[in-house]
């Protein structure tokens, strides 16, 4: 009896004391906004039109990211942010847009150029009409504009 | 009576022969939706993008009524259409693409699959039955015109026309305004639609595409121009005229060097024309303007003339927009195809008021050489109005105070500039104060400094005159970064 009680101590132990440490620890999607905004996009310097867009909640381990056309895959393998940044959001398809990938835990960021527009898991992400006007999906824009009245 | 019996005879025969005689062929229409959107949905854009071409379908319509049409929007859908036609001598193929794409693809968005450049030219190889069909072919994508050569390859395709080169992309100026709002500002396709919609009916179709490129091509807004070249060639015998920029007559290829004005497919392109026989070439000189009859092969093909050649009294006469950079010169802002060259003005050209620096002109134009001299005919000096994204220094009374960014700088009437070091040259500072209209007023409440604006920007050409400023947008910007403390502990 004493030996199961020990164990069921450990075993909830490791199932809830990693999780509810790393919630308190995770960026929040303002921290990754932040990084983005004051690190990546800098609006005060930057020298072209540009769309950025970031996921609402954080990816999961095992969550893809893909291009829409293309054979490379990023797998997560731990809680991410993830970001696309249109380079160039006037323009048709395909053209310089940045994934964005910011560790939840470690805060590292990770860039990578593709010419086409994300897909989660197979499905086409920041491309719907819904998401396009989602202005809080939308963390910057310069194209794409809210009307100030 | 045996005149009568003749005259029977020869109505039998001609109605007999008359299908072969004032047949016109069957001309093919396919209009290929490649979708904006990903996913079954449909988009406002991709409601855009439907719209241009049931538009540029009914142009088609109207111009050619005989014609028979069809709408795809899938891959298969469009080798299927091609796989049902048997384009025989006389018969004309239509093609009207508009998606995205990329390097010799072209894609199909809604079903996530893609056609290349080869699969489309093999498919229309297949299509053309007999030597004489003759297809055209319209792109709207970027990097369309990566399928210029590989198209050309079959011999049946006569023109392609594509909204830029093959390392360019395509802009749409598309984009959400209000959260439901989509606002269109066109694009090469729009101005190609409309260009379709200014041929009269009975104009073959070859020709109406020919001439509507040219104007889509003309219609680049100058913020993209130098990234967006759109790409055209049309082949076969067709009339020319030409401004001849080297004589090289003396040698054995007899050959001048020309720069074309028409046919509109080649306006502004350099190439060589071989005279063969019917020209002697020690009577051109570098410098006159020509016209005759040529053989368009294929981009890399030197031309071959068909006709005597004919000297040009007088050299192409066009409306121009220019930039007054200095008392004796301008810089040419349109037409695209003479975009940035540099015109001498005449001392004797009338100047009242005098020409202000930095200030636009509008006038007619003589190119007497394409390249290297422009007689401007009566020009005037107009006000401008570009469209600048700025930052908000602060505001007093009916007046902000902004400092000019680069960036998207657009004219009201859909020219495109970026300039803001010509608004700075013009002799503003970086920063400067805009007085806005009274009914523009109330959006100062909400404007703070830091606010970063679009507003349309007029900026008048008498010098005492303040610059004024109107339908100012906010700059979207998410969660505002200063409010955001990282909670994560070291």
């Amino acid at each position: 009896m004493k030996t199961s009680s020990f164990f069921t101590i450990l075993l909830l132990s490791c199932l809830f004391i990693p999780t509810g440490f790393s919630q308190n620890d995770l960026l929040t999607r303002e921290d990754a906004t932040r990084i983005i905004l004051q690190e990546i996009i800098v609006p005060a310097t930057s020298n072209h039109t540009i769309t950025a867009f970031l996921v609402k909640t954080l990816l999961q381990p095992g969550d893809i990211i893909a291009p829409f056309y293309g054979d490379l895959n990023h797998e997560m393998q731990e809680p991410a942010w993830f970001a696309w940044i249109n380079d160039d959001p006037l323009a048709l398809f395909a053209h310089p847009t940045r994934y964005v990938f910011i560790g939840a835990r470690t805060g590292d960021v990770e860039i990578v150029e593709h010419a086409w527009w994300p897909k989660l898991n197979g499905e086409s992400l920041f491309m719907s009409e819904a998401e396009m006007m989602d202005l809080e999906l939308i963390i910057y824009s310069d194209v794409h504009l809210k009307k100030s009245k | 009576m045996k005149t009568f019996q003749n005259s029977i005879f020869l109505i039998f025969t001609l109605l007999c022969l008359h299908p072969l005689l004032f047949s016109q062929g069957t001309r093919h229409g396919i209009f290929v939706d490649g979708s904006y959107s990903p996913g079954s949905a449909t988009s406002h854009i991709d409601s855009i993008f439907d719209d241009r071409l049931d538009r540029i379908e009914r142009e088609m319509a109207r111009i050619d009524p005989g014609s028979q049409r069809q709408r795809v929007d899938t891959r298969q859908g469009l080798l299927d259409a091609l796989a049902g036609i048997e384009c025989r001598c006389g018969d004309e193929i239509n093609i009207v693409m508009a998606g995205h794409g990329d390097t010799e693809t072209f894609s199909f968005t809604k079903e996530g699959r893609r056609i290349s450049a080869r699969e489309l030219k093999e498919a229309l190889g297949r299509a053309a039955v007999e030597c004489c069909c003759k297809i055209n072919v319209v792109i709207f994508a970027c990097h369309s015109g990566s399928f210029v050569d590989r198209l050309l390859e079959e011999a049946h395709v006569q023109s392609v026309y594509t909204s830029s080169a093959g390392n360019e992309v395509t802009h749409s100026n598309i984009f959400v305004r209000d959260p439901a709002r989509v606002v269109d500002e066109g694009d090469w396709l729009k101005s190609f639609m409309e260009g379709l919609a200014e041929s009269r009916p009975g104009t073959g179709m070859a020709d109406a595409i020919e001439r509507a490129a040219r104007e889509a091509a003309e219609d680049v807004p100058v913020d993209y121009r130098e990234g967006e070249t759109p790409q055209s060639w049309r082949r076969g015998e067709q009339r020319f005229l030409a401004h001849v920029e080297r004589n090289e007559g003396r040698s054995r290829t007899r050959q001048v060097e020309v720069q074309f004005y028409d046919p509109p497919s080649m306006r502004g392109k350099i190439m060589k024309l071989n005279l063969g026989e019917h020209a002697p070439a020690n009577r051109l000189r570098a410098c006159q303007w020509i016209s005759g009859t040529a053989l368009f092969s294929s981009p890399d093909e030197d031309l071959e003339l068909r006709s005597d050649i004919a000297l040009e009294d007088n050299p192409p006469r066009i409306p121009i927009r220019a930039h007054v950079h200095d008392r004796d010169e301008v810089h040419v802002l349109n037409p695209a195809w003479q975009y940035c060259h540099t015109v001498d003005l005449e001392e004797d050209l009338p100047r009242d008021p005098p020409f202000v620096r930095c200030t636009w002109l509008e006038a007619q134009a003589d190119i007497l050489d394409p390249d290297e001299s422009i007689r401007l005919v009566n020009p005037r000096q107009v006000n401008q109005t570009v469209r600048v994204r700025a930052h908000v220094e602060g505001k007093t009374g009916h007046s902000i105070r902004i400092s000019l960014r680069s960036l998207l700088d657009r004219e009201v009437n859909g020219q495109m500039v970026n300039y803001p070091h010509w608004l700075q040259r013009f002799g503003y500072p970086r920063g400067f104060e805009v007085e806005l209209p009274p009914d523009q007023r109330r959006i100062l409440e909400n404007l703070q400094p830091c606010d970063n604006i679009w507003f349309d920007l007029t900026l008048p050409y008498e010098r005492n005159a303040s610059p004024t400023a109107s339908d100012i947008w906010k700059i979207h910007r998410g969660p505002n970064p200063r409010l955001v403390r990282r909670r994560r502990s070291q």
